[in-house]
């Protein structure tokens, strides 16, 4: 595995690299949809409120969070020791891996009820994007699993 | 730590049993839905095309959804139940490590994908003011995200 071969000082830099860059991109996209939205069309000022809710405490106060404990790791020799152990519980991650398995089984039928569910309302738009997060769910899997880990 | 497939072979030759069953239910179903599609044509004839179309889909894609999950799954059952020495290696392979923490490793990636996929989506979706999509794609990201954290913290984590 090529994750091996680099140090973990190497790869705590490459994550903190990606987590900046990648704040950075979003707290851009927000600012850029908030002057492009149009607020005054019904439900969209709703929509934003709930984007930017989920969306920061999801995915940036956790990358945030994730920035500081990588800067302190990459400062502090004991901190970058716990990193290393953090990254060796195979418990956390046999844990985690489980968990997504359960989920995207779970969903793959949601899914499915709900494509089913759709078509006879005449709800054209859900059923469409039921169908493209399916196949995406799926055929994400299938390329990870044939083309990826499979080569390991 | 649960085990996932008890290596019992009874226990295996139970499973296929059921998994027949589901199996025949799941065509059965198939048909149902099929008829219940077309039958809805002939009994509104008074509804507009739009209603119709989506019907016609129901009608042809509720089928081949059940069919695509019954049809392998009686087959399977069907002829690993009749062969002893298939149905201990079925079971071998189910039990084979590699291919569990392969199928792992697939989920929690495909699964990342999916939540960063979805997150773009209603971004996308508001940007076009397309709001159906927009809370679709936000009750599918509570699912995935809910029943994450649900299984690893109410499940998972007490093994």
């Amino acid at each position: 595995m090529t994750q091996k071969k680099q140090t973990l000082e190497q790869r705590l830099r490459r994550k903190l690299l990606v987590d900046v860059v990648l704040v950075a991109v979003v707290f851009a996209l927000f600012l850029a949809q908030t002057f492009f939205l149009n607020f005054r069309l019904p439900g969209v000022r709703p929509a934003w409120y709930v984007l930017c809710y989920v969306w920061m405490f999801t995915f940036e106060f956790p990358r945030l969070d994730h920035i500081r404990r990588l800067r302190r790791a990459l400062r502090n020799p004991v901190y970058l020791e716990k990193a290393r152990q953090e990254e060796d519980d195979e418990r956390r991650q046999l844990i985690e891996r489980l968990a997504w398995e359960g989920t995207g089984k779970l969903l793959s039928w949601a899914l499915l009820a709900a494509m089913l569910v759709a078509l006879p309302l005449a709800r054209l738009e859900l059923f469409w994007t039921c169908l493209g997060v399916y196949l995406l769910l799926w055929g994400s899997w299938w390329l990870l699993r044939r083309y990826y880990w499979e080569r390991m | 730590m649960k085990q996932w497939h008890n290596s019992d072979p009874s226990d295996f030759s139970r499973r296929l049993r059921r998994e027949k069953t589901a199996g025949v239910l799941l065509i059965l179903l198939g048909i149902l839905l099929s008829g219940v599609g077309f039958a809805v044509r002939l009994t509104h004839p008074e509804q507009d095309e739009t209603f119709h179309f989506a019907w016609q889909l129901f009608a042809a894609l509720a089928p081949a959804l059940c069919l695509s999950y019954g049809v392998p799954l009686l087959l399977r059952a069907q002829r690993l139940l009749g062969r002893p020495f298939y149905q201990d290696q079925a079971r071998i392979e189910q039990e084979d490590e590699r291919a569990l923490l392969i199928d792992q490793k697939a989920w929690a990636g495909a699964g990342r994908l999916l939540t960063g996929a979805l997150a773009l989506g209603m971004l996308a979706a508001l940007a076009l003011v397309q709001l159906a999509v927009f809370w679709t794609c936000f009750a599918l990201f509570l699912l995935l995200r809910g029943s994450w954290w649900l299984l690893r913290r109410r499940y998972w984590e007490q093994m």
